[in-house]
């Protein structure tokens, strides 16, 4: 992939909805191209001040709606401790791997 | 479709940060994202599985937005736009003071595109969907938003 078709995926790659086959070919550009890593950096960093603008759900809201809708819909389904830790540990493992190549980039990834 | 609980638990974050994105503060993101899922559990017939149903959310939720605002305006009273809250990241780095100016000064729809894609995790087919615009749109929109950033960050 050139490196314009690869700058128009970064925004979708940090949002995480490429899909797997577009992820790796991104990512295998990515490990060898400074310039689109600086391009990866900046989009990082936009994408820091736009997460900091839509802060994430706070709990307490979480549960206070969701008690709310099951007396409004009769539903009965709670979510699982286990279930919330194992969404964090992959979106944890994914953002990891992307600050390793801002970093690389040598740009501050801001994410 | 899944059922009602198992549709929030698994799109409740993205909703509620989508409308946080938009300028509502956390209250009012509370009831605007019940009102949405109890929307959605009310109009689940009309959801037809060819899209996430995070995706239909979302429009869901803009609609939402779109009643709450216009009713606002009715009061004259007008939600905080998202990007002018600077004053919140006063003592971050000058790059990022730099890129929050940056994006304060893009469009309100150009703003939006951003949270949907980068926050809310969307594809640009997905965000097309959203904004009831074609996908080449959404990607020329990007093209935009991108030299707009870089020629503020590089002209500054």
């Amino acid at each position: 992939m050139r490196c314009e078709e690869i700058a128009m995926l970064l925004p979708e790659l940090l949002g995480g909805s490429l899909d797997a086959h577009a992820e790796a070919e991104a990512l295998d550009h990515l490990a060898c191209c400074a310039a689109c890593r600086s391009e990866l950096a900046l989009w990082s960093r936009v994408k820091a001040v736009a997460a900091a603008q839509a802060p994430p759900l706070p709990p307490v809201i979480r549960r206070r709606v969701g008690s709310a809708l099951r007396r409004q819909t009769g539903s009965a389904s709670l979510r699982t401790a286990a279930s919330m830790l194992r969404d964090t540990a992959l979106i944890t493992q994914k953002t990891i791997r992307l600050s390793l190549l801002c970093a690389r980039s040598g740009l501050p990834e801001g994410a | 479709m899944a059922d009602i609980g198992e549709l929030y638990e698994q799109n409740a974050q993205a909703v509620y940060r989508y409308i946080r994105s938009r300028g509502f503060d956390e209250d009012t993101a509370a009831d605007l994202m019940q009102e949405t899922f109890l929307a959605a559990w009310r109009q689940q017939q009309r959801f037809e599985g060819a899209s996430r149903p995070l995706t239909w959310l979302i429009g869901i939720a803009r609609h939402k937005l779109a009643d709450e605002t216009r009713r606002r305006e009715r009061e004259r009273a007008r939600p905080v736009p998202a990007g002018e809250s600077a004053e919140d990241f006063a003592d971050a780095a000058d790059s990022r003071v730099l890129l929050e100016s940056a994006m304060a000064s893009l469009a309100p729809e150009q703003r939006e595109l951003l949270a949907l894609v980068l926050v809310v995790g969307l594809t640009y087919a997905e965000a097309a969907a959203v904004l009831e615009v074609a996908e080449g749109t959404v990607k020329s929109r990007m093209s935009r938003i991108r030299a707009a950033l870089r020629e503020q960050m590089e002209g500054a």
